[in-house]
């Protein structure tokens, strides 16, 4: 599990947490800074769906991506590749709902604002990750909401049969 | 002087160095697979053969002659493989006038028909594999033979070599079709379809002795090397000098190498290939007419540049090595990076390379013939480059093994460089106990498995994967991601493993 922004992250895992500190080396790897000293590198690649690699001087591992998420991920638009499944927007933690920006029906194209929710403290702008149809809005402006609750879905183009 | 590389890879570059340490010109030729090739960019002068297929590009004599003629280049070395050990070719250099970087065409003529080869080595005293010395024309021969000689036998094609076109016969029944099958193979590949039959030596070691020759007649052994570790007869790991060969057998293997490159009259640089019993006895097996891809290691642990002795043997000089002078300093270690995939059985792995790093460093040399970006072509070996690593001694040599290993880096295309960070840690490989048949059979047992993601893995794997996720598209927002969002990357890139 990690937290965090911009080369800077937190991250925990089987019970003990580290503060870390990225940067990309010229070729392409990576090389992390951990709190407690050590030092990582690796090539971070995605040779298919749901798989990353990670390769050290160890040499090459393979992981799996953890449901439900491996489909949000295959769904970056830099990704590429066409998705022929509606994306449900959730709300991951518990949050205020300052505004709904769009309605159903409303084509929206990547990167157009959807909703803005508070929470923490901060006020934090979702939009859409690739163009699509509006299909059903859950919340309203002013609404508190729990974390795991649907904020509102949109179908991609594609599934429409092309843009 | 020009000297003009039928061959590309890592061979062609080898050879190229050796060209510029000699003042000489060099040509490359490729064909339309390799035009932005490490091989051709490294030359001075630069030929198209033909389209990618071997056949009418690196094995088209014409093409290669033509090339020559053009670029007016006086050498051709082949390199290994193609058309190293194809007597024709060594025939038609010589004709056009050309000198071959090689041995006379008679020489690879004798070593080419194997059961020739046996009965020359016969004739000079050297010792062979227990077996017929010419082809067997009915089962009826094998049969006899394996009566006499006791199961298991190899049938073996005269005209092939390098381990193909063999198979083992255990008993009388499966004789007449094992028969069928190999000169159906040898036909195939080596367009002869000849047989003959070898006893077969349980737990043999490969060993084999380096030979130079020159043009006066002098002949020398140069050390030998231990190739036992070999994955369906072809070598992976090689080794200089071999652990288990003491000075006195060191002596008895090079006199036999020399004697069976005497019978041949044999000139520039070739080996001698030899089987080791375990109970000490040793037994010629083949000779290769050319340069091998380990040369490396000979090179490392003797202080000899093979390649450009090669250069200079063709050019009428006589032998600058003294055996008396020479001796081996050190162990030294190859390993043959191929494109290949050990998850998948070897299975060729051709793509493009997105990065390459390879390792520097004390006792470190890298023999690689391809480059970051290039793209692997399926027309060819898949062998990507060696690694060659040298240390005061064995011990020291597998240490700086791993090192190197755990610095080379190659992305995009699946290689053999799991099998050899696999093997360093083998205490078998560790203590030199193996012999011919031990690699083929712990990789049956399961000597590669999948290696285990640690904590490090998934958290190099999560920090890029929530790198990579687009940023709000609002300028302002784009600097500090929001917290929000990052909540759902905290989600979204929990690793499976632990």
């Amino acid at each position: 599990m990690l937290d965090g922004r911009a080369g800077e992250w937190t991250v925990s895992c089987a019970g003990s947490t580290l503060h870390a500190e990225m940067v990309a080396l010229a070729d392409g790897r990576l090389s992390v800074l951990l709190s407690d000293g050590r030092q990582l590198t690796g090539r971070v690649t995605r040779p298919g769906r749901g798989e990353v690699g990670v390769s050290t001087s160890r040499g090459i591992v393979r992981l799996s991506l953890a449901d439900p998420l491996h489909d949000r991920l295959d769904h970056l638009p830099a990704a590429g590749g066409p998705s022929d499944s509606d994306e449900e927007i959730c709300a991951l933690m518990p949050g205020r709902v300052v505004e709904v920006a769009v309605a159903p029906g409303q084509r929206v194209e990547m990167g157009t604002l959807l909703l803005v929710i508070e929470a923490m403290k901060m006020q934090n702008e979702i939009r859409a990750e690739r163009a699509g149809v509006v299909k059903r809005v859950e919340v309203r402006a002013g609404e508190v909401v729990e974390g795991g609750v649907t904020l509102l879905s949109v179908q991609s183009v594609t599934a429409l049969g092309g843009g | 002087m020009r000297l003009l590389v039928a061959n590309r890879g890592e061979i062609a570059l080898r050879v190229f160095r050796a060209c510029r340490d000699l003042g000489i010109e060099t040509v490359a030729v490729f064909s339309d697979a390799d035009r932005a090739a490490p091989h051709v960019a490294a030359a001075d002068y630069a030929v198209r053969l033909g389209p990618a297929p071997a056949r009418e590009s690196y094995l088209s004599i014409p093409a290669i002659l033509d090339a020559a003629k053009k670029t007016g280049a006086r050498l051709i070395h082949p390199g290994y493989g193609f058309l190293a050990e194809n007597a024709e070719f060594a025939r038609n250099c010589e004709e056009a006038g050309l000198l071959f970087v090689g041995p006379p065409s008679s020489a690879i003529e004798a070593m080419g028909s194997k059961t020739a080869a046996r009965r020359r080595m016969q004739q000079a005293g050297v010792p062979i594999v227990p077996g017929l010395t010419r082809p067997a024309a009915t089962v009826g021969e094998l049969e006899a033979f394996a009566a006499e000689s006791g199961y298991p036998i190899l049938l073996k094609a005269s005209a092939g070599g390098g381990g193909k076109g063999m198979r083992s016969v255990d008993s009388k029944e499966e004789l007449a079709g094992a028969f069928e099958r190999v000169s159906a193979e040898a036909r195939a590949f080596f367009k002869d379809g000849a047989v003959y039959a070898e006893k077969r030596i349980e737990r043999p070691r490969h060993i084999e002795v380096q030979v130079v020759g020159d043009a006066r007649g002098k002949v020398i052994a140069v050390g030998e090397r231990e190739c036992s570790l070999q994955r369906r007869h072809q070598k992976v790991v090689e080794e200089c000098p071999s652990p288990v060969v003491d000075a006195a057998l060191r002596e008895r293997l090079s006199s036999a190498a020399v004697a069976a490159a005497r019978a041949v009259e044999y000139r520039s640089c070739g080996t001698v290939e030899f089987l080791l019993a375990p109970d000490g006895s040793f037994y010629f097996l083949e000779m290769n007419t050319r340069l091998q891809v380990e040369h490396p290691v000979t090179e490392e642990v003797w202080g000899v540049d093979l390649a450009t002795e090669m250069i200079r043997i063709a050019l009428g000089e006589p032998l600058s090595l003294e055996a008396a002078r020479l001796s081996p300093r050190g162990h030294a270690i190859e390993c043959r990076i191929y494109a290949e995939d050990p998850r998948r059985g070897f299975a060729p792995s051709p793509g493009r390379i997105e990065a390459l790093r390879l390792p520097e460093g004390p006792g470190v040399r890298n023999d690689v013939g391809v480059e970051s970006g290039a793209v692997i072509p399926i027309d060819y070996d898949p062998l990507l480059g060696k690694l060659i690593v040298h240390g005061p001694d064995r011990s020291t040599a597998i240490a700086r093994l791993s090192r190197a290993l755990s610095e080379y880096e190659v992305a995009g295309v699946e290689t053999t460089l799991p099998l050899f960070r696999r093997l360093v840690t083998d205490p078998e490989f560790r203590d030199a106990r193996f012999d011919v048949q031990w690699l083929d059979r712990r990789l049956a047992e399961g000597l590669l498995t999948d290696p285990e993601a640690t904590s490090d893995d998934a958290a190099l794997a999560a920090i890029a994967l929530a790198e990579s996720f687009p940023r709000a598209v609002d300028g302002d927002s784009a600097a500090e991601s929001s917290l929000w969002r990052l909540a759902a990357r905290r989600e979204s890139v929990r690793g499976d493993s632990s």
